[in-house]
């Protein structure tokens, strides 16, 4: 889990919450003095939150129900399918999925690799553990070899890159692995059938190969790059996403001889490229996804970028769209000639705990998405219009409120479809009040729903706040609530910590970062 | 400043493996283990992700944000609001 910096590159927008503690419960009028949701609109108490806000009366003319999803769930492979190999749900974490052959190929932290059935979704093989680990990070096909690569992390220190023979799914082969632990290999590219790329990150790139005694080696490497990510082949040339070095271009038109031509200065940390119809995508986290023309392949020039709200980790091209794993949700975008993108579609993966998605493949309108802890297929209808919920705010966690107090706080809510959203009811709880009971979202705008937490104790409470919509596979959407959760809150005074920065050496100690704005990001390696 | 918890605090990393992550990600802002001082001490609802979690603190040391999903441009506007 890498910790999520925003880039300086992108353009900011306004704070879209309302945060307000109340124990005597004022009132305010909005910015724009209009109305937001159909009913209480006059007692609602607002800060900045309208900024974001469009006006809902009025909106609409279509039928409740009336539209159909234009990207449909068909199914869900996980333990509970039947599968009789050795599977966690919840711990499994989906990193990478091709869409390779007649299968998909899924690469996971804690259950190696796995070969599933397209359609429908059913385990044919399993390589677990792999050679050093069961953590799979990425991986390559060339016939029936597959290389998978691991870098080194937490829950597998050991960085590794493998060739497997997967001729029999029932009795893999592993040919060789290479292990050094000095090097932390991530994407891995086949040049030729004998010959692969491997992305090091700070080491480069390296190109590997088996030696004559039958075992994985480094044949050669290439310098010159920030931070080599995800590789990307086409037409004799390998694209490298180069984190803040933007993307780099090395020519392998002769395979052991790679030149690095270029790079293209991207904003943002690009970790992730694909190509499609002459055009190429990376993938730059809180910097969203540029795309770049390849009509001269040597020089990629920069047609668009596009955000998106979460972080993008990665995206697939297939037949005129690009599938955007966004860490949190899937992104359908229309590409058109790379020029300017449009949203066509949204979709927030069901998780039994909290959805992430990072990973993905896409073949004729069918994308295989990686969630956290299962993968799922989908259609997609280009054509099909319809309303798309989203959360700005996915949660509404409120700040310590005594009992017979209240606070507030605002549910921001977005259309992302091509037609008006209708929320027909908004239903909390004796503690957890919306201020209105139905909502009308236009196309591609945003409007809240301020709640208020009137808690009759000063104990910790959960509760949902249940919203049902005529968005076609989110008619019911449950917002969780929670309040007067114990610990450090916002308001309160930074307790007196130290900790030891690993880059300096030096201590760090929370009185001597006063003065300073400090962001604390807690993360995990893996 | 990035805050990974220790093995023995009920987390994954020791010094070892962040100092291969800094070489991986090539971060340049101070990166450190947590051995349990602060990360347990946030109000945390059960029911979120234990990641992200990120804090804004303004120049008194005060707590000005606390966000437990990726919110991007709400980290970037309270950051923004205390410069």
């Amino acid at each position: 889990l890498f910790p999520r910096w925003t880039s300086p590159s992108r353009a900011s927008s306004p704070l879209p919450y309302l945060l307000a503690l109340i124990t005597g419960c004022g009132s305010s009028s909005t910015d724009d003095g209009a109305p937001h949701g159909s009913t209480s609109a006059t007692s609602s108490t607002s800060t900045d939150a309208t900024t974001t806000s469009t006006t809902s009366g009025g909106a609409g003319g279509a039928g409740t129900g009336a539209y159909e999803d234009n990207f449909v769930q068909l199914d869900r492979w996980s333990k509970a399918n039947g599968s009789p190999v050795n599977w966690s749900a919840l711990t499994a974490e989906l990193l990478d999925v091709k869409r390779l052959d007649s299968y998909v190929y899924v690469c996971t932290s804690t259950r190696g690799l796995v070969v599933v059935n397209p359609d429908p979704l059913r385990i044919a093989g399993q390589i677990d553990p792999l050679p050093y680990a069961s953590r799979c990070q990425h991986l390559a096909k060339s016939g029936d070899l597959v290389a998978i690569s691991n870098r080194s992390d937490a829950k597998s220190p050991t960085p590794f890159v493998s060739l497997l023979d997967l001729t029999d799914l029932a009795a893999p082969v592993t040919v060789s692995t290479y292990v050094s632990p000095s090097d932390s290999p991530e994407d891995v590219a086949f040049l030729t059938p004998d010959l692969l790329a491997v992305a090091m990150h700070g080491g480069g790139l390296a190109l590997m190969a088996l030696d004559g005694s039958g075992q994985l080696a480094v044949q050669k490497t290439l310098g010159g790059f920030t931070n080599a990510w995800d590789l990307a082949l086409d037409q004799g040339r390998l694209y490298v996403a180069d984190d803040t070095g933007g993307v780099a271009i090395v020519d392998v038109s002769t395979p052991s001889a790679p030149v690095l031509l270029s790079h293209v200065a991207l904003g943002g940390s690009v970790k992730h490229v694909t190509i499609g119809d002459g055009m190429l995508f990376a993938s730059a986290g809180s910097s969203g996804i540029h795309v770049l023309s390849l009509a001269d392949p040597d020089h990629p020039a920069l047609l668009s970028t596009f955000d998106t709200p979460g972080s993008a980790v990665m995206s697939e091209y297939d037949n005129g769209h690009l599938y955007v794993a966004d860490w949190n949700e899937v992104r359908i975008v229309d590409v058109g000639d790379g020029t300017a993108p449009k949203l066509l579609g949204t979709e927030t993966v069901p998780s039994k705990t909290f959805t992430r998605v990072l990973a993905l493949a896409a073949l004729d309108d069918r994308a295989f998405v990686g969630e956290w802890s299962a993968l799922y297929s989908y259609q997609l209808f280009p054509d099909k219009v319809a309303p798309d919920i989203a959360l700005v705010t996915p949660t509404l966690l409120f700040p310590q409120t005594p009992a017979g107090g209240e606070s507030a706080l605002s549910l921001v809510v977005a259309n992302e479809g091509p037609q008006p959203l209708r929320i027909e009811s908004i239903q909390g709880t004796d503690e957890l009040v919306p201020l209105v009971d139905s909502l009308v979202v236009p196309s591609g705008g945003k409007d809240y729903i301020e709640v208020r937490f009137r808690p009759a104790t000063s104990g910790a409470v959960e509760a949902d706040l249940v919203l049902t919509t005529d968005d076609p596979d989110e008619t019911v959407v449950k917002v969780y609530a929670s309040g007067n959760q114990p610990g450090l809150q916002v308001g309160d005074q930074l307790p007196s910590w130290s900790w030891l920065d690993l880059q300096s050496g030096q201590t760090i100690t929370t009185s001597g970062l006063l003065g300073d704005v400090v962001v604390l990001s807690y993360f995990a390696t893996f | 400043v990035g805050l990974s918890q220790g093995n023995a605090q009920g987390g994954y990393d020791d010094a070892g493996l962040i100092q291969t992550f800094i070489a991986q990600t090539g971060v340049t802002f101070p990166m450190a283990e947590d051995f349990g001082q602060s990360f347990s001490s946030w109000a945390r609802p059960p029911a979120i992700s234990p990641f992200p979690l990120d804090i804004v603190i303004d120049r008194e040391g005060k707590i000005v944000l606390i966000a437990y999903e990726y919110e991007a441009d709400v980290l970037r506007a309270a950051v923004e609001a205390e410069l």
